[in-house]
């Protein structure tokens, strides 16, 4: 199993489908959130995975609505959040595209512990891990 | 906590310094508002806008690249670009990608503006 199909089919996972366009990412800060609240991670956990989460599902949608709907999966396992999110319903192909850069990579890498691309037949899956930092 | 609350912003004069309000959350979806308004303020060659994020809830990094871009056309022209962000998140973000030391940001408006450069 890749780091990034944990979130996904974890048996508690919540999962976030959405069209994929750029007025509806902050539904997945407030799932981000919601989630983390909800298994204990402290206010400061939660303020930085609502910016990791949104620049993560950034990176799949950028600044234009896209075709096809953005999946995001949260799982805590160990006083971790795994973030999994990726684009389903697009051609092949059209899917591979990233949107990332360079200033919103910098913030993923200060905010989580860990966080991938994986690239495969049907498109980018992008992940993060955060450890809670409250220690529980 | 307001779940989505989309950008507004007031746009109000003192001492002369054009200053921008922004209120909500600055993510992909507002940020090209907050572009349109700074190029707007930034055509017509002032010596400092001050834009007031105390009121911001959440900027990333495209929200960020909007600063960044005002920042370097306000200077381009011999203006500067003050930022007030006392204790939002703005202040957090900021720091994590290096740029407290870019922006000259101050505590209030008013700090903001007396910080002005000399007149050209």
């Amino acid at each position: 199993m890749t780091e990034g199909s944990i979130a996904a089919k974890a048996p508690s996972a919540v999962l976030l489908s959405i069209p994929a366009a750029p007025e509806l990412l902050g539904l997945t800060r407030v799932t981000a959130a919601a989630v983390a609240s909800r298994y204990g991670f402290t206010f400061d956990d939660i303020e930085d995975l609502r910016l990791a989460v949104d620049e993560l599902c950034f990176s799949l949608v950028g600044s234009e609505p896209r075709e096809g709907r953005l999946q995001v999966a949260f799982a805590v396992t160990d006083s971790t959040l795994v973030v999994e999110a990726w684009r389903e319903g697009v051609e092949d192909g059209a899917a591979q595209q990233g949107y990332g850069n360079e200033l919103s990579e910098a913030v993923l890498d200060a905010l989580v512990d860990d966080h991938g691309t994986e690239v495969g037949e049907k498109g980018i899956r992008v992940w993060l891990r955060r450890r809670s930092r409250s220690g529980s | 906590m307001d779940a989505m609350m989309e950008a507004s912003f007031t746009l109000e004069e003192h001492e002369g310094v054009p200053v921008l309000s922004v209120t909500g959350e600055i993510d992909v979806y507002a940020a090209p508002a907050l572009r349109e308004q700074l190029v707007d303020l930034a055509a017509g060659e002032p010596d400092l806008v001050v834009v007031d994020l105390e009121k911001v809830s959440f900027l990333d990094s495209t929200g960020l690249g909007v600063l960044v871009s005002a920042l370097k056309r306000l200077r381009s022209s011999g203006g500067d670009l003050a930022l007030v962000a006392r204790e939002s998140p703005v202040l957090r973000v900021m720091a994590i990608t290096g740029l407290t030391e870019t922006f000259r940001i101050s505590d209030t408006v008013a700090e903001a503006v007396a910080g002005r450069p000399e007149s050209r």
